[in-house]
């Protein structure tokens, strides 16, 4: 009709289809397409060992399991934005499995979960995974492993879209147990029962809601710095410590409903106030207690947080491998400590390639993965340089390569800071941070790829 | 010809040798070191000011125009301090320069100061005037320039004299403060940055160091031989419009200083960690007195060096000396090829002779080695060298976890790689952080200075080489 009336190829017609079309072609490039949602799963599978293994954590040959107090379990969160999935994998044992379990964990997953960040809580009360003297349980690594696969796939299968919160607490748990001293020496402070003050620590809990579209807890992670050493060398029953006493109060608190993951920090100086707490005086309920004590804040955080479903989500995930030396000199050390040329080799390798990993979902939470035992001065550096507000530090994950002490640290030495515990060169925590630094800054585009005078 | 003068010529022919050798046994004689139980310190300096006609560092826009260098307002100068500690024995350059000079440069200087003046260990570090000469890692036509030659003659000339000099010295160290400069990057509300090229009404910023260190080396009589004046601020008073030799402000500052202190020690200004610090007259134009504000801000740091020198009492050494100068690798912050043709886009063939010199060559680097340096002198004052200019942060961390009574850091020392960002400024972005003024990985900085400080710690004994065996907890086996 307009084409009759103006004419058609008049200017005013022209002008006509262009008001037209203008508005639609607008309207076809902004129809909404369907947001990209953040989805996670979890799961939960007991992986308890039999009885009879070698327990590690403590000397004493013969600290042989004879039960079970509470069953270990390996907890699984898998979350997928797009076409990036990671599955997160909490295994209450005293390390991640040996590298060659971890290889065949990745082999049977990889096709769905291309990304593992694998986790343990460092209880002292679990089967030896960290090489030493006791051969580890490798008929039982191997069947952790299928269980473990199992589980992740049923993460994968019931997983739906989720929003999350982030909320903090505090919770004096935890001291640090190398005591400087005035005359530059250090002294081993394992247990603190008056609750002497000590530095540094990190009483920070830090929690993330992970609830389905319509408010109801999935998961909830419980970020916390403190050795799992509250059972002593008498314990001969296998159990999570006090992380396992907390996520049971965690999960009651909110109706049984989410999966509770307790992510251990950096604790590589940080004991619970009742470490290694004999059990004729009390360590069963001391170890509860602790663990109440923590899931109580933990549950009051998560019970505050609205969780909040992002219009545009996002999950970015790098592991990187940095090299480090070995921190010891081979020959002087076979020379002072000539009965230990297996351990002292193992130690003084030339080369180690260590996994440093880094996760960020949504460009707001972050993840800083280190596979090893970091001082928490660490954790504390991590949040405090982070870009982004919610910070969280997973110490033992994705490997094992002994303590991590701060540079100053070093200097100050003592146990896991000049032992034998700690082989990797001096400064290597300090890298493995920036590293993470880096790659979070990249992830948010903050540190570009291009000189921004040559774009 | 006579046959007297014949057989004199003859004569002189047939004994030069024996000459020759007894001056050389001489000279032998009288340079080789002396171990004593104090610490011992020698001082020279020379003129190297080059001829003009020369191109100008620190200006793209100068190379650009091919406007040279036209006559000298203050010389330009080498200064050297040779200390010997027990066995050892190191020399410290320091030269009113842009940069320090290529390697080759460098490796040839320190082999012929091993041969002729014993030194094991050399420092060379450059003030960073943007009033000096061009000086490059290669030259276009693969020849270095005949100023440069002339250089390294008169250095490895001054190094012996300084080192046939030696005496015993007390050291002493104290620190005040300079309001000159002022950060040149202002972060936004947005964490974005805008540069801040001058500052003439006092703005305050952050980070900055105010800190002025200065070392005292003292004859035995208590008269000063040198004084080191560590401060970081970048000498660009003068600007792009200036086509004379000059110091800068440290021309002035040296000055102030040696004039006012007994006896006339040899003042080394020594750069410290100023990739991002400015003075407040920073390219001032001639016409609006760039030359009264060099004067300036090079008197407020002098009357503040004559200060604190005054107020020093040195004291008598440990015979200590100890060096480390590592080479520490990291690859390229940008994709080396990308960065190397994107460079030439935009900016023409002569950015290479402003910045990122490193980057042209074929195949394009994706690795660089840069040398990182530490100086302990008698266990006390510790120095940590960059090869470029570090932000002012990591000078900042480096007192903060000194090990020793003082430290100091160099930038532009042993190399040069243009600017080392820390981790947060290199993600704000800005002129020598997010730009191609700076091209070494991310956190480099860091590393070098964590470098360096283990390296301390582990002269220092702080570090041990076996771990503690006994009394440890008896955990995991």
């Amino acid at each position: 009709v307009a084409a009759a009336l103006l004419g058609e190829g008049s200017t005013a017609m022209l002008f006509l289809r262009l008001v037209v079309a203008l508005p639609l072609g607008v309207l076809l490039t902004c129809a909404p397409i369907e947001a990209q949602s953040l989805e996670a799963g979890v799961a939960r599978v007991d992986i308890t060992p039999p009885t009879g293994l070698v327990l590690q954590g403590y000397p004493g040959v013969g600290r042989l399991a004879t039960g079970v107090r509470d069953p270990l379990l390996a907890r699984i969160l898998v979350v997928r934005s797009g076409a990036t999935r990671v599955a997160l994998v909490d295994l209450d044992l005293i390390a991640v499995l040996e590298p060659g379990y971890l290889t065949q964990l990745y082999e049977a997953v990889k096709d769905d979960v291309p990304n593992l960040l694998v986790t343990a809580i460092h209880t002292h009360s679990g089967p030896a995974l960290i090489p030493g003297l006791s051969p580890p349980p490798r008929d039982w690594e191997a069947t952790a492993v299928a269980k473990i696969s199992r589980a992740i796939h049923e993460a994968i299968i019931h997983s739906v879209s989720v929003r999350l919160g982030v909320g903090y607490g505090v919770a004096h748990l935890g001291h640090n147990r190398l005591r400087k001293n005035r005359d530059g020496g250090v002294t081993w402070f394992e247990k603190n029962w008056t609750g002497v003050s000590t530095a540094p620590v990190d009483p920070t809990v830090a929690v993330l809601r992970i609830d389905d579209l319509s408010g109801n807890p999935i998961a909830v992670l419980v970020n916390y710095a403190c050795h799992p050493v509250i059972f002593g060398p008498d314990s001969q029953l296998y159990s999570a410590d006090f992380p396992g006493a907390m996520t049971e109060v965690v999960e009651r608190a909110l109706g049984d409903k989410p999966l509770c993951l307790f992510l251990q920090g950096a604790a590589g100086d940080i004991n619970p106030i009742y470490a290694v707490t004999p059990l004729a005086q009390g360590a069963v309920e001391l170890s509860h207690r602790t663990g109440t004590q923590l899931g109580l804040i933990a549950a009051r955080v998560a019970e505050q947080i609205q969780t909040t479903a992002d219009s545009a989500t996002s999950l970015q995930f790098v592991e990187d491998n940095l090299k480090f030396r070995s921190r010891w000199d081979a020959t002087q050390w076979r020379a002072a400590d000539p009965n230990n040329a297996a351990m002292i080799a193992a130690k003084t390798q030339s080369v180690y390639e260590l996994p440093v990993t880094t996760m960020l979902i949504n460009k707001q939470i972050a993840f800083l993965g280190m596979p090893g035992e970091p001082f928490v001065d660490f954790q504390l550096q991590w949040r405090a340089r982070c870009p982004v507000r919610d910070c969280f530090f997973l110490g033992y994950a994705n490997g094992y390569y002994g303590y991590f002490p701060t540079i100053d640290a070093a200097r100050w030495g003592g146990y896991g800071a000049a032992h034998p515990s700690t082989w990797i060169e001096v400064g290597a925590g300090e890298e493995m941070l920036e590293r993470a630094l880096i790659r979070v800054y990249e992830m948010l585009e903050r540190i570009k790829p291009v000189p921004e005078d040559l774009r | 010809m006579s046959t007297q003068e014949y057989s004199w010529k003859k004569m002189t022919a047939r004994w030069s040798w024996l000459f020759l050798l007894i001056i050389r046994v001489l000279t032998w004689v009288v340079a080789v070191p002396v171990f004593g139980a104090t610490l011992e310190g020698g001082v020279a300096q020379v003129d190297i000011t080059p001829p003009p006609g020369l191109p100008m560092y620190g200006y793209l826009d100068r190379l650009r125009k091919h406007q040279v260098a036209i006559s000298t307002l203050d010389p330009l100068y080498a200064r050297v301090l040779v200390l010997q500690g027990g066995l050892k024995r190191a020399a410290l350059v320091t030269l009113d320069l842009g940069r320090t000079f290529n390697q080759s440069w460098l490796d040839r200087l320190h082999n012929t100061a091993k041969q002729t003046s014993q030194i094991d260990e050399l420092i060379v570090t450059a003030s960073h005037t943007h009033s000096g000469p061009n000086v490059l890692d290669v030259y276009p036509d693969n020849r270095s320039p005949a100023w440069e030659t002339a250089a390294l003659d008169k250095v490895v000339e001054a190094i012996h004299r300084a080192a046939l000099h030696l005496e015993p010295v007390r050291l002493g160290s104290a620190s005040g403060g300079a309001n000159i400069c002022y950060n040149r990057r202002h972060i936004d509300l947005d964490n974005s940055v805008t540069m801040l090229w001058s500052n003439a009404n006092k703005i305050p910023t952050t980070p900055v160091d105010p800190t002025v260190t200065v070392i005292r080396i003292d004859r035995q009589d208590g008269t000063p031989l040198a004084i080191l004046v560590n401060y970081a601020c970048h000498p660009i008073v003068f600007g792009a419009d200036n086509r004379q030799y000059s110091a800068d402000y440290v021309s002035t500052m040296i000055a102030t200083v040696t004039n006012a202190l007994p006896a006339k020690p040899i003042c080394l200004f020594v750069q410290g960690a100023d990739g991002d610090i400015n003075p407040y007259y920073a390219t001032t134009p001639l016409n609006q007195g760039a030359v009264e504000k060099r004067d300036w801000t090079g008197r407020e740091l002098g009357t503040e060096v004559v200060r604190i020198a005054r107020a020093i009492e040195t004291r008598a050494s440990a015979a200590l000396l100890d060096f480390a100068d590592d080479e520490v690798v990291f690859p390229l912050r940008w994709h080396p090829k990308e960065f190397h043709d994107d460079l030439l886009h935009v900016h023409g063939p002569l950015v290479f002779q402003d910045h990122a010199e490193p980057i042209d060559a074929f195949p394009s680097p994706n690795k660089l080695a840069l040398h990182v340096t530490m100086l302990l002198i008698s266990r006390q004052i510790g120095i940590v060298g960059m090869p470029g200019g570090p932000f002012v942060e990591f000078q900042i961390n480096l007192r903060a976890r000194c090990p020793v009574e003082v430290c100091l850091m160099m930038g532009y020392t042993n190399g040069f790689f243009d600017y080392f960002p820390t981790i947060l400024a290199a993600s704000q972005g800005g002129y020598g952080a997010g730009d191609s003024n700076t091209y070494v990985a991310v956190g480099a900085g860091e590393r070098m200075l964590d470098h360096a400080l283990i390296r301390m710690y582990e002269t220092l004994g702080e570090l041990r080489a076996v771990p503690e065996l006994e009394n440890q907890p008896q955990r995991k086996r």
